[in-house]
């Protein structure tokens, strides 16, 4: 062989090293991320990789550990260390991570004649705002906790002088700061703290339910919840919400009540004004709460819905006072002073008059959710250059002659304080997929062309105070240490009364537990996840008494027009404890130019903001919103299924099944997995249900499949009501003992494993679908198309969403039954951990890692989490009596209602 | 109606008008050989392929497609496939049992119906064969339910009655066949032997394998005729019995019932018997053949009818009845809501077809009145088809979980494979009848022997 020529393992290498520089090629970020402070070495391709970073809600950022798996975020878990995370999610974190890879993003800058650049947005601008320092310009942005970003906007204002900054958030806090600032002499924000609660009143408010603060609250709830002697929850409000469901003692209240409600309750706790007529249950229910709250000063709260009027919110600081709740007050995260709705009009008005020749929308959407009586869309029409950065097209970009796309959270360097101020620097996961920018970069765009040195300069010169070790702990743990805000101390304050006002109808905006307030709407996954109280997908209804729809001649179905300030017709569903004179409608609905998963569902319920007196009437046609449960009432023999019981009272003794076979049965392999699933504890927020989506691959099937009954999550929450006492319950896989579907499946696809599993093999499923047919549960699910395979998202196609699927996890094809595996490649990692000679965290279900208020216990039967709830007095098996020998158990749920009930 | 025959000395199943044993060759061979197919011959089979035409693109479209295309839902997994199939299945068993226990049990009478009934348990097991492998998720699959030798050693689930099942239908058919083919082969010599076209008869020589009606012969052929009557009579049992535990070998309400296998076996022999019915009026008048079936026939068919539609009738009374004994709620749940749920309007009308209306039959006039035979037979077959799908949906959409009861609302795609297999088995019953004798001509020659005396 010739010497000048390569020879075979040359020729190999060199081939070696071209694919691998192709490969790295790719988009590898070029910016320092920090990985865990405790990543350990050696780390290996399709290893997942955890990394601290936050998401925004209503503007306060959540910590979050994303999951990165060969470059790709995945998975989106809790962050323990960060104040309003605390290692669980909510829906929104868990769907998050579907809108980094939704195809419906807006990609490119687009201007009045057609595909634009960012840099030619950055001169029209700077040829707008420059000659005029900043007069006219109008920065409309959502609530605004970002040291970075407000530090920019300032930056901003010092070179326009003129410039106007609008802080506006569709569901805003102005009449709790309000009501402070009458009481306090200055704006504050309370911050309960349901652990150490020992009586909560809750007025129409709802701590446990979808917001910013929801995981924090429900942590809190469920930590004295868990000890003894039990707490008590009283609630009082129009509709029932997740907490009203978990209250121990709840009565329908409409605004009318609700205020009739305050002067009875100051009158019994002392404050002595002249006495109201009632009805005799509210007036029980107000001595009853009354009593408990004064036999438990020190520890007892009363919290108001963030919607009530200020008087209400003042009547509670009195009270609060009075009991010397456990609760402080801090200012307010959000520095801006002004009132949201107050900004947005003056804003409005002024563009209606033409004063504002630049608009500039960061992340916000007017022209969807801004009150009716502004006209913010004809208002954007007024003015000569609007331009609209979001992350999906939406209502404000369609109308803006401008539309350019900011990145995903997780694409760029941001950071956020949460609820209780707690700063956290979120570190992005991943390279732009799209031509996009952070807000930061936005907002550095308005007077530099150059778009400033970037959001990771910014944000590190902001944090210039932190050292290069504490910025890498900052980043790495997730959180900047000690930034919570300090507790105000307050006097005294005076007590204040809401007023009494009847009227026949009132009408109650909610956020969607699902799309909040319309930000998550283009979101299939939270779509399709249904509400926790109506159990409503891809829709939803108009929330009314039965009563008040016989008054009208509505059933359940029927169209019913609302008119307040806009009218809406929607389809109208009677609701258990729903007070009278109370239309409930969830606001991310009736959605337009979103892109197809959000348009043309339900109707806009941000209309009914209007002022005056709100007119029901019927209206014509039906429509049938798909919900996922057709029942929710158990009576009879049904009623075992969610047993409720007192304070201390025990689940009845199960009696052994006759049975021939060695009883208890040989345990097998060390490892038998089981579930605990508190129902006491458990608040239907369907963290578990999207976390298990992410995890495991599940489609979004789309309305149309979801309304013949074919829903895919493997994870499903049924929400019960008996007499008074709700709850839920989420029913997994059993992963049953003697399990009913294995003896029937004709080619062994379900089959038991060593480790009590009952697994599914994909692979060998013919899709007989007799598995499902017998089982008691009904948690299998059939892949009746090819749900994997099909998009949901219009003519975008799906090939971007496939990217955030589990590689870890197989992708089910049509006429395949899946169901519940208790993650078990989450077992079988850890398997294999153990097995190469490493020590394996332990292991949870992506369900039980997401649930905020740890309701979900999972581990071996020997673990000690599992051997106490299976001790435990309330410990019980779903339809035990059929003899599956459950693994997934339940703890029963309790009730404390007092002497009231 | 059927002209009312007078009793001649003795002869009970044939008319005087077959007065010679060369008659009943005649009366049978003559339509098939000697005539051309009539307009309305030409005109069924256009309609009837036309039909399964339509069936036929139905399944390839659920096949290309997925079960997508069909209502069954997550809580309802199975629908129109399995009610269809066990549908068919409980028609196809009546053609084995009126052939072989009727043999067994000397019922002479038989003679003349066992051909129609025979081909119309083969068509109609090829039709219910369609929907176990259609109503699969992955229909490719299918053969993974045989224990064939593979890689990955892999065996059926022999626990599971689905494998029973699959195992069932096969034999089933197969020996089906074999049964049609023993009973046959005579009478294709027959036609060889007959003038006729030159091509027919090759055809029929070949098919006859050599037949010569030797004593040695007929002994052997009569010898594994009965030998076979012998194997059929379990054998039809326990396909039927089989169906039935699919649904009672479960844990589900209103499925765990020990009276499921002999219930599903009468309900199959019911359907089964009315679709004879039916057929064996169509063939009386469209082939010519009054003089070999004759009004006791069907008196002694709307006999046996009579009798299922009452052991019917207690196997419901028993199903409601071990509901309420037990106290079960779960079973009394299913019960409740069959008779005032969203379908009792087809529970009620399962009642009247299947119970109700075969009371008729107590009234010896009605029983050989062709109005009310067609009447009763259609009420009888639709009846039962009512109580298979009933039993899959009452069951499914009232299971154990209330937050998971959900409705069945079957497709256009679902009706149109259904109306498929219907005209399928129609298109094949008029080819039989243009192919091969469909009354047994040497047996009814015997029956019309003994009867002269």
């Amino acid at each position: 062989m010739s010497a000048d020529l390569p020879d075979r393992r040359s020729v190999l290498r060199l081939i070696a090293a071209g694919a691998a520089a192709s490969v790295s090629a790719c988009q590898r970020p070029d910016d320092t991320i920090h990985p865990m402070v405790d990543q350990p070495e050696g780390t290996f391709p399709g290893q997942v990789r955890r990394y601290a970073t936050a998401l925004p809600l209503a503007g306060y950022g959540r910590g979050v550990t994303g999951l990165v798996v060969d470059g790709r975020p995945i998975k989106l878990e809790g962050l323990a260390a960060h104040p309003a995370s605390l290692g669980a999610t909510e829906p929104f974190i868990e769907a998050g991570i579907l809108d980094l890879y939704d195809p419906q993003r807006l990609r490119a800058p687009s201007g009045p004649s057609g595909p634009a650049s960012w840099s030619s947005l950055a001169r029209v601008l700077f040829e707008s705002v420059a000659p005029r320092r900043g007069k006219g310009l109008a920065l409309l942005t959502g609530r605004v906790t970002s040291p970075t970003l407000l530090a920019r906007i300032a930056a901003l204002r010092v070179q326009l002088p003129g410039m106007r900054h609008v802080r506006w958030e569709p569901f805003d806090d102005d009449h709790a700061l309000a009501a402070a600032d009458a009481a306090f002499g200055r704006p504050l924000t309370p911050r309960p703290r349901l652990a150490d609660a020992d009586v909560v009143l809750l007025l129409d408010s709802d701590p446990l339910g979808p917001g910013p603060d929801q995981i924090a609250h429900a942590r809190g709830w469920s930590l004295r919840r868990r000890r003894a002697p039990m707490h008590r929850m009283y609630a009082a409000e129009a509709t029932p919400s997740i907490s009203g469901t978990m209250a121990d003692h709840r009565i329908a209240a409409g605004p009318a009540d609700l205020a009739a409600l305050c002067h009875a309750l100051a009158a019994a706790m002392g404050g002595a004004p002249a006495r109201i007529a009632m009805p005799d249950e509210l007036a029980r229910f107000a001595a009853d709460a009354a009593r408990d709250l004064l036999a438990a000063k020190g520890r007892a709260l009363v919290m108001v819905g963030d919607r009530q009027p200020p008087s209400m919110h003042a009547f509670a600081a009195w009270a609060n006072g009075l009991l010397r709740a456990p609760q402080q007050w801090i200012a307010p995260v959000d520095p801006d002073r002004s009132s949201h709705r107050d900004s947005l009009s003056g804003l409005a008005a002024d563009m209606h008059a033409g004063r504002i020749d630049t608009l500039v929308v960061l992340d916000s959407n007017p022209a969807y959710a801004a009150p009716p009586q502004l006209a913010f869309a004809e208002a954007m029409d007024r003015v000569p250059l609007t331009v609209a950065a979001t992350l999906f097209p939406d209502e404000t970009s369609a109308r803006a002659k401008w539309k350019v796309p900011i990145g995903h959270p997780l694409e760029g360097w941001h950071d956020w304080r949460a609820p209780d101020g707690t700063v956290s620097i979120a570190q992005p996961l991943v390279r732009p997929f799209c031509d996009t920018k952070t807000p930061v970069e936005v907002v550095d765009l308005i007077l530099d062309a150059a778009g400033g040195p970037g959001a990771l300069a910014r944000h590190r010169t902001q944090w210039a105070a932190l050292d290069d070790a504490g910025w890498r702990h900052a980043v790495a743990t997730g959180v900047v240490p000690d930034s919570a805000a300090a507790a105000e101390h307050v006097g005294e304050a005076p007590l204040v009364l809401p007023a009494v006002a009847p009227g026949r109808w009132a009408v109650d905006v909610r956020p969607s537990p699902s799309l909040f307030d319309g930000r998550h709407s283009t979101n299939a996954w939270a779509q399709e996840c249904p509400d926790p109280i109506t159990k409503e997908v891809w829709g939803s209804s108009a929330r009314m008494h039965p009563a008040d729809m016989a008054a009208l001649d509505l059933a359940n179905g029927d169209m019913v027009a609302v008119r307040h300030g806009g009218r809406v017709v929607l389809p109208v569903r009677s609701v258990e404890g729903q007070a009278r004179g109370v239309v409930t409608v969830a606001t991310g609905y009736g959605r337009e130019g979103a892109g197809p998963v959000a348009d043309g569902f339900g109707a806009n319920a941000w209309v009914l903001q209007g002022t005056g007196v709100p007119q029901v009437s019927k209206a014509a046609g039906r429509i049938e919103v798909v919900s996922t449960q057709p029942f929710f009432e158990l009576d009879g023999e049904l009623a075992k299924l969610f047993p409720v019981l007192a304070p201390s009272a025990a689940m009845p003794a199960a009696k052994p099944l006759p049975t021939l076979l060695p009883n208890p049965p040989a345990k097998g392999a060390p490892k038998q997995w089981a579930m605990a699933i508190d129902t006491d504890l458990c608040i239907g927020c369907n963290a578990c249900i999207l976390s298990c989506q992410a995890e495991n691959n599940i489609p979004a099937i789309g309305p149309e499949e979801m309304a013949v009954g074919r829903d895919m999550h493997w994870l499903r929450v049924d929400r019960y009501e008996d007499k008074g006492a709700g709850g839920f319950q989420p029913v997994p896989c059993m992963q049953c003992e003697t399990a009913p579907c294995e003896p029937v499946c004709p080619v062994e696809a379900s089959v038991h494993d060593a480790q009590g599993l009952n697994v599914q093999v994909y692979n060998r499923c013919i899709g007989t679908r007799t598995c499902q047919a017998n089982c008691p549960y009904k948690v299998r699910r059939f892949n009746f198309r090819d749900y994997a395979g099909s998009s949901l998202w219009g003519d975008a196609g799906d090939a971007s969403v496939s990217a955030q699927r589990n590689p870890d996890v197989s992708v089910r094809a049509r006429g395949v039954m899946e169901k519940c595996t208790y993650c078990v490649q989450r077992i079988e990692a850890s398997n294999r951990e153990k097995d190469a000679g490493g020590v394996a965290a332990p292991v949870q279900t992506a369900c039980a890692a997401a649930c905020p208020t740890q309701a979900i216990r999972f581990g071996t039967l020997d673990d000690a989490p599992i051997r106490e709830a299976r001790a435990d007095p309330r410990h019980y098996a779903l339809l035990e009596e059929l003899g599956t020998r459950p693994r997934t158990t339940y703890l029963a749920r309790r009730r404390n209602p007092g002497e009231g009930a | 109606m059927i002209a009312p025959h007078v009793v001649d000395s003795g002869r009970r199943w044939t008319l005087p008008l077959i007065a010679t044993l060369g008659d009943v060759t005649e009366a049978v061979a003559a339509p098939l050989m000697d005539r051309r197919p009539g307009r309305a011959w030409w005109l069924s089979v256009g309609a009837s392929a036309a039909v399964t035409l339509v069936g036929a693109v139905a399944i390839w479209f659920s096949l290309t497609r997925g079960p997508g295309l069909w209502g069954n839902n997550s809580a309802v997994v199975w629908g129109f496939p399995i009610a269809n199939y066990v549908w068919w299945i409980g028609i196809g068993n009546a053609g084995t049992l009126i052939s072989s226990l009727l043999l067994l049990t000397r019922q002479k009478w038989r003679a003349s119906l066992n051909r129609m009934a025979e081909a119309m348990t083969l068509f109609a097991v090829s039709m219910a064969g369609i929907f176990p492998i259609l109503h699969l998720g992955r229909p490719m699959y299918f053969y993974w339910l045989a224990p064939y030798p593979n890689s990955m050693q892999l065996w059926p689930q022999w626990r599971s009655a689905l494998v029973w099942d699959f195992w069932a239908i096969v034999s089933y058919l197969l020996f089906s066949i074999m049964f049609f083919y023993v009973g046959l082969q005579p009478d294709l010599a027959t036609l060889r032997d007959r003038d006729g076209s030159r091509g027919w008869r090759r055809m029929y020589g070949v098919a006859a394998m050599g037949w010569q009606g030797t004593p040695t012969q007929w002994r052997a052929q009569e010898r594994l005729h009965r030998t076979m009557a012998a194997i059929a009579v379990p054998l039809v049992c326990s396909v039927h019995s089989i169906v039935g535990l699919d649904f009672a070998a479960s844990l589900m309400p209103g499925w765990t019932e020990s009276i499921f296998p002999p219930y599903f076996v009468v309900g199959a022999l019911f359907s089964g018997f009315a679709m004879v019915v039916l057929i064996a009026l169509i063939m009386r008048r469209a082939m010519g053949l009054e003089g070999l079936i004759v009004p006791d026939h069907f008196d002694a068919m709307a006999r046996v009818i009579l009798a299922a539609s009452i052991v019917m009738g207690a196997s419901y009374s028993a199903e409601w009845l071990s509901a309420l004994w037990s106290g079960e709620a779960a079973d009394l749940r299913v019960v409740r809501f069959a008779f005032t749920g969203p379908y009792a309007p087809f529970y009620w009308a399962m009642l009247i077809g299947n119970v109700a209306a075969p009371q008729l039959f107590w009234a010896k006039p009605l029983r050989t009145s062709t109005p009310v035979l067609i009447g009763v037979s259609v009420a009888v077959l639709v009846g039962m088809w009512l109580e298979r799908i009933l039993i899959i949906t009452n069951t499914l959409s009232i299971g154990y979980e209330p937050s998971f009861w959900r409705l069945y609302a079957p497709t256009i795609v679902d009706f149109l494979i259904l109306a498929g297999t219907l005209g399928g088995f129609v298109l094949l019953m008029l080819v039989f009848a243009r192919l091969l004798p469909v009354v047994s001509m040497h047996e009814t020659r015997k029956l019309l022997a003994e009867e002269r005396g």
